[in-house]
This record gives structure tokens, sequence and C-alpha cells, in this order.
């Protein structure tokens, strides 16, 4: 049972501003699920940009309504993976899942809910993003930033999007894989 | 406006519809009188219109707000005597309920005909001017009380005094408590004897747990008759006496204010008494009184640590202990009867037979029984489907029925018993019952259950698979049943409210759908749980008793684990090993009884932390139906349990593993 926090400290903790918890980009996230209005012609992607283990990866922004700092879950008895456990989205709950598995990589989710959890590293974050099934989390090791692309810059798969992925941007660092978050809930 | 935005939310819609159709209703009543219509049931249809404007300018329906305006209108006119009620006219108002439901439903398909109409019901001709002198001047009201009537009010004295009838003023005093309720039964009583045309406020009364009022009443019955109406209650009876000339300069005075507006329109309002407030209040002063006290002691320096301590307890104790009296009145005020959710099943049956061409008639008990409001505005939509099940699946046609030596008319009866902390709904229909063998068989095309599972499970265990989603996908049911009517949306509709279904089929004689929930959702009291580390609620509704247990148990033939319990041997699992959880080294271990209806079983589990009022919420559709999780609950800074689904863990423990996995 936990509703009793441990220490002091720990209830302190709740308290404090952590730069960090600003979560990147957060300003320009969309209000609504109308489509922002562009000049027309510009044809421009927004990308979320964010990191599971030591790939890159981002999302099209429009679908995330929030980023959440990462905290502890509750275990659904008998889910199976990658559903992670729910939280509790100012009432609604909100199922969480590890995006790694379906990229096809180890995961690297620490227990996080159940008696064995830990507490999230802090720069872990949940992306809530919006489905026709109602809200979901991703749960992701950081989150970059955002990022404004032309489509012409998005290498497409040849032969048309394959599984989740629908482009790779190349960049001088590292590159970036696009993904359809719908897929990686599936 | 694009017809996309127009598009009206499903809430409008319902309501609208809901609205709409009672108008009709006291419409047709109208039609019954319309020589000398009923001056209340006029009024109830004026209020109607009036709300249906504000509900569709709500929502910006154009159309349907016009065309109510221009009912409303007219009928403000019939009430107050500038117009008269023809048969030609009631027709049109009549023709405009058609459009508002259609407008609720379709508003892009009938706009031209809405507003059409709206400009019939427009142009009908003020009835004649009234001439000469107003005969309400030579009535001897004073000027504070000719002040305040309305131009209705007004209306209805002049028609008292046509009628050759006399006014009378009438001053009684009602309890506080009960002043709208003996208001209500005086008016009942009046009817056929005369009219209370207006309640005006007495002068202050001696008392102040009464109230004073001055009633302006018509009538054609003597003193004596019109004092028989008020009963025991001491009366100060007097006729307004009618001067014989006018007073001049009267009319100035009594200009009529203009008339009242219609009640505020919304399903997610709520009546309360009074006197339930009052306490309210009482209580809400209580807790200041503990504020300040507790204020007290921030400065009191005077008092050894200790001492603080044990007045600072004291005072948490005292708080603790209102805010629940506190908690439990709010609860009270939230109950509602069943009564106008059975009343609207009640049209649905009747318009649903109709459509579908069958006899069917609903027989409701138990309306009286009391609910939280939410839970009813939530049960709505499952019984609608269950209602509409029955008749479309249920209820055979008359032809039919008459060949199986049934009645023509198929009968549906919905009930209603409060049990304890929960309340039982039943739908029971006389139809043909649901064909298992049917079931089977779609279980096991859909490949929800293999052949031999399927033969073997009996009709009980196949009440699972009625509700699961695979089963009722449109293709499944409707190769069985002709419509896609999901079982499954039901089930996990009446679990979100912490509730369970069940079914009860006789083949040939009808099917039973029976629904438990608990009698409010607002909270829900819970046995919080620890199992393998874990914390989980059970619903303290299904929670019969709970002991310490010491691991033992016996076992039957099949395999199943048993305790004796008070005398009788129920099964046992531990939910653990159901939830597929380490188990944990042997600590204090209880057993918590559980049981729905005449179910019983024993959950072992291995802490217990007390209780707590919860606040449940569905999971949601991702996740779906979840065996043995009915919702989650918050139970401190962002730590959320989950509620145990003590119907779905029965079944399950009863009858084997879930047919279904979790949907993950």
């Amino acid at each position: 049972m936990s509703g009793a926090p441990a220490s002091v400290e720990e209830v302190l903790e709740r308290f404090r501003y952590r730069p960090d918890e600003e979560a990147p980009g957060l300003a320009e996230l969309p209000s609504s699920s109308v489509a922002p209005d562009r000049p027309a012609g510009t044809d421009e992607l927004q990308l979320l940009n964010f990191g599971l283990g030591p790939g890159e990866y981002a999302v099209a922004l429009g679908t995330v309504t929030e980023i959440l700092r990462a905290r502890t879950l509750t275990e659904i008895p008998r889910a199976r993976p990658p559903l992670l456990g729910v939280l509790n989205l100012r009432g609604t709950i909100t199922p969480v899942y590890d995006p790694a598995l379906r990229l096809g990589l180890p995961s690297t989710v620490p227990p996080c809910a159940g008696p064995g959890c830990e507490r999230p590293p802090r720069p872990a974050r949940i992306l809530v993003v919006r489905t026709a099934l109602g809200p979901a989390g991703l749960w992701v090791d950081r989150v970059r930033g955002v990022q404004r692309v032309a489509p012409g810059t998005l290498e497409r798969p040849r032969g048309g999007p394959t599984g989740g992925v629908i482009g790779v941007l190349q960049a001088a660092e590292a590159s970036v894989t696009v993904v359809d978050p719908e897929w990686l809930l599936r | 406006m694009s017809p996309a935005r127009s598009r009206p939310p499903p809430e409008f819609a319902s309501e609208a519809v809901e609205t709409a159709e009672a108008l009709g209703r006291n419409l047709l009543l109208l039609e019954k009188s319309s020589a000398d219509p009923d001056p209340e049931v006029l009024n109830s249809v004026f209020r109607q219109a009036h709300s249906l404007k504000g509900l569709a300018a709500t929502f910006g329906q154009q159309q349907m707000a016009e065309l109510a305006h221009a009912a409303e209108d007219l009928l403000d006119r019939f009430r107050l005597g500038k117009a008269k009620l023809t048969p030609a006219r009631l027709d049109l108002l009549l023709e405009a309920v058609e459009l508002f439901q259609r407008l609720a439903e379709h508003p892009a398909s009938v706009q031209d005909e809405a507003r059409i109409l709206a400009g019939r019901l427009s142009s009908i001709d003020e009835g004649p001017e009234r001439i000469g002198e107003d005969p309400l001047d030579r009535l001897e009201l004073g000027p504070e009380v000719r002040r305040v009537l309305t131009e209705f009010e007004e209306h209805r004295l002049r028609e008292t005094l046509r009628r050759g009838e006399l006014v009378w003023s009438a001053r009684v005093e009602y309890p506080l408590e009960s002043f709208d309720r003996e208001l209500e039964q005086l008016k009942a009583r009046l009817r056929g004897v005369g009219e209370l045309v207006s309640t005006l406020p007495g002068p202050a009364a001696d008392r102040i747990d009464v109230l004073s009022f001055v009633l302006i009443v018509g009538s054609g019955a003597g003193e004596a008759g019109l004092r028989s109406v008020f009963g025991p209650v001491p009366v100060e009876l007097r006729p307004v006496p009618v001067r014989k000339e006018r007073r001049p300069g009267a009319e100035a005075e009594g200009a009529g204010r203009p008339v009242e507006g219609g009640e505020p329109t919304a399903a997610r309002t709520l009546r309360v008494d009074i006197a339930r407030l009052d306490a309210l209040m009482d209580d809400v002063g209580e807790l200041r009184l503990i504020g300040e006290a507790i204020r007290g002691l921030s400065d009191a320096r005077e008092l050894s640590p200790r001492a603080w301590t044990v007045e600072l307890l004291r005072e948490q104790r005292r708080l603790v202990r209102r805010l629940d009296v506190l908690q439990d009145r709010l609860l009270q005020a939230r109950m509602v009867p069943l009564r106008p959710l059975f009343d609207r099943m009640q049209r649905l049956v009747r318009r649903m037979a109709r459509e579908g061409g069958k006899e069917v008639v609903l027989e409701t008990s138990g309306a009286e029984v009391q609910i939280d409001k939410r839970l009813v505005e939530e049960l709505s939509d499952p019984l609608v489907h269950l209602v509409r099940n029955a008749i479309d699946h249920g209820i055979e046609p008359a032809g039919l029925r008459e060949g199986r030596g049934k009645p023509r008319t198929g009968r549906i009866l919905l009930s209603a018993e409060q049990l304890g902390a929960r309340v039982v709904l039943a739908l029971a229909d006389d139809g043909a019952g649901v064909d298992w063998a049917r079931v089977r068989e779609v279980a096991i095309q859909r490949g929800l259950l293999d052949e031999e599972r399927a033969r073997a499970a009996t009709d009980r265990e196949l009440q699972s698979v009625l509700f699961s989603p695979g089963f009722s996908t449109a293709s499944a049911v409707s190769a069985m049943s002709g419509r896609g009517v999901g079982l499954d949306v039901v089930k996990t509709n009446i679990a979100g409210l912490s509730g369970v279904i069940d079914v009860e089929s006789r083949a040939g004689e009808g099917a039973t759908f029976r629904v438990t929930l608990p009698v409010t959702l607002a909270t829900v009291r819970g046995l919080l749980v620890g199992v393998s580390g874990r914390v989980y609620a059970v619903p303290l509704s299904s929670v019969l008793d709970v002991m310490s247990h010491d691991g033992r148990h016996g076992v039957t033939e099949d395999g199943r684990r048993m305790v004796p319990v008070r005398g009788y041997n129920i099964p046992v699992a531990s939910l653990a090993e159901t939830f597929g959880l380490p188990r944990r080294a042997e600590g204090g271990v209880y057993l918590v009884v559980v049981g729905v209806a005449e179910r019983r079983l024993g959950l072992v589990v291995d802490a217990l932390h007390g209780q707590r009022d919860l606040v449940t919420q569905a999971l949601g559709p991702r996740l779906g139906q979840v065996p043995g999780i009915s919702g989650a609950a918050e139970v401190g800074h962002h730590h959320t349990v989950l509620v145990l689904d003590v119907g779905a863990l029965l079944d399950e423990v009863l009858r084997g593993p879930p047919l279904l996995a979790a949907q993950a």
C-alpha cells in the first residue's frame, strides 16, 4: 500500500521545481485536434523527437496531446507486453505501453508497476497520444524536442511504409526514425 | 453555419427528443378539452416548448430554436387567452413535434419544412382584442398584489370572473419542511372545486418553522366547500369583493410584469429537499468551528507538545466524524427514484413495439427505489440496449406466440429491488429465450471456443460467451439474430458502474437479465487487500465476511478447493494464483468471502489495508474488459488501485479460466 510516503524528503520531492519537468516544445503543442492553420503551400512536418535506448525516434507532433514525467504505474494483472500498466490522467484511466518491443528493441523500461517498481529515471517521459480508443501512453527514455522538417527531407521506405515506420530523417549526428504511434500501441 | 458544424451532439438529440415527446403527449391531452383547455396542461406545454427553445439555442440548433420559439409564442397566446386553441392549430403544433424529433436527429434533412412551419405558426392571428374595461380593475385586490401578478395569473382571474365565479384570498401557514408538498396536495384537492391562481408570500408568521402564504383562488364553490378543501389547517378565507364601478387609475399600478421564463432544463440538475440543504449548512457550520479550533491551537503556546498533540488529534477526530456525516448527507441528496428511467423505458417499448409491429406491454415494479443520480444516467444506455434486445430478439411476433400457446401480447417486466447496499434490476420477457445451441455454434464458428469445450460447456458457462466482445460483432450476431446488438457493451457499461450482469433463460419461456448495482457510485466503499505486494480494492457491497485463514482446505472430486465457513463449504481461490502473481512468503493470510446473488467465493489474500471510499473509473475502451477487474480508483497522490470485478472472479473460479484472455 503506498499512499503513505516513506519520508518527509519524499513528500517535498513532489513539490520541488525541476527545470527538466518542463518538457521541451510544450508551447508548440496544438491545443485541439483541428489541424493548425498553416500558410498554404508550406507543407512542413512537425515532429516530436524522443529517444529509446541508443536510438532516436519521432512521431508527428499533432498526435501527442501531453507529455508527462514518467511515474510508477498500476499493474494490470495478467497483462501481456507491451502493456506496462495504467495511470490515472485526471480521472481517465490511461494505459501505458512500451514502444521498444514493437520496434524490435530490447526494453529499457525499468520495473515501473507492481511491488518491485523503481523510481523512474529522471529523463523518462510518457507521451500521451490520442487514439480512436481514448488516450494511451508511450514510455520513452527521453524527449528531445520539436523539429520542423520539409517533407522532402524525409526518406520514405521504398515500396511504401513498412510496419509503423513512416520514414527516416538523416541528420548530422544520428538518423531519426519517424513512426506511427498507433502502430506502436498495436 | 456549415452542415458539419451544425451536427448536434448525441446528448442534445436525446434530450430534445425526450422533451418533444413529452410535449406531444401533453398536446394530445389538450385535444380532449380544446374548448376549455386545462390551464395547467397548457402551462406545461408552454414550458416544454420554452425548454426546447433554450436547449436548441444552447447547442446552436438555430432552426429548431426558431420553430420552438414560434410554438412557444403561439402557446403563450393560448394560455393568456389572446388566441383561441382550435383543432387545426393543434394539428400544426403536433406537426411541429414531429419535426422537432427529426430536427434532433437529422437537422439537415428538414430545414426547409421547419422554416415553413415556423412561419405558419407565427402567422396565426391574434385573437380579438379585449374590448371595453378590464373586469380585473373592479376586483378589490391591493396594488401590492396586482403588481406581482403575472400576465398569466391576471388572465386566469379574468376567466374566473367571466365564468361568474368568485375570487378568494386564503391565508394559510405550512411547516417549513413540507410546504411544497402541502401546496401540491392542495392544488390537487382544488381540482374540480376551483383553481389556485397565485401563491403569494404572506405576512411574517409568529413561528420560525412555518411559512405563511396568501393564496389567490378562483372558485364557484361556496365558502364551506372551499374550506373543506383546506382540511384541518387553520385558514383565513375571505372573498375578494368586486366593486360595481371601475376605480380610476387602477390599470397603471396593475401593469403586469413580463411572463416568467421557463425552468432551467438539463438532465444534470437535481432537485433537493430544502431540509437536506439546511442540514448540510449545519454541517458546514460545524466544520467552521473545527477550523477555528485548529487555528486556536496554532497559537496555543502555553500547551506542552504532548497536550498540543492530544488536542490536535481530538480536533482531527471531530473533523473526520463531521466529514463522514457530511458525506452521508451528500450521498443522500444525490439519491433519486428510478421512476423517470422506468417511464422512459415505457415510452421506448411503446415506440419500438409499434415500429417492429409487435404487441408488447412493459410492466414495472419498484420504480420508487432510489439510486444515485449518476447511476440513473449511466444506466439508461444499457437498459435501452436490453429492452431493445428483448423486443427484437425475445418477444415473438403475435402469430407465432399464439401458435406456441402464449398470449398474443408479449410481456416484459422491469423490476427493481434494493437489497442492502445493492440494487437489483431485472428485465424479464416471456419470449423465446436464448438459443444456447445457436450460441454454442456461433462461439465455435468465431473461434471463441474449441468444439470440445463448447460441447462440454453448460448453458451457464456459455453466458460469458454471450457477453464477450468477439461474440457480438455485427456479423456474428446478424447471422444469429438479425441485428448487431453488443451485449459486451452492456456488460462493460455495467461493470464500469461496479455492477454485474447475469442472464437466466428458459427455452420457449423467456429470458431474464439481472443487473446488480451498488446503490451509489459517487463513492464505493472498498476493502483494500494486499496480494503479493499489490493492492486491490474489493467493493464492500459484495464482501460478506473476512476471517483469518490457515491455508488448509479440502478438495472436491473435480479439483475445487473448499473451506468450511460458518457451517458451509465454500470454494476458495488464491488471488495471487488467479492473477498469476508470484507467491509471497507466508505471512498473515486472510480469507475474504465475497458473494453475488447466491454464489460465494473465498479469496485468499495476504494483507488487509482497511476500508476506503473510492471514486471508481472505468478502464476505458482500449483495455476493454480486463478479466477480474471492473475499474480503477485513486487512493492517494498518483496511486491508483484496481477494483476487483467480483462477479467475473466468481465466474472464473467457479466455471474455469476466462474464455478470452486479457486484451492487452
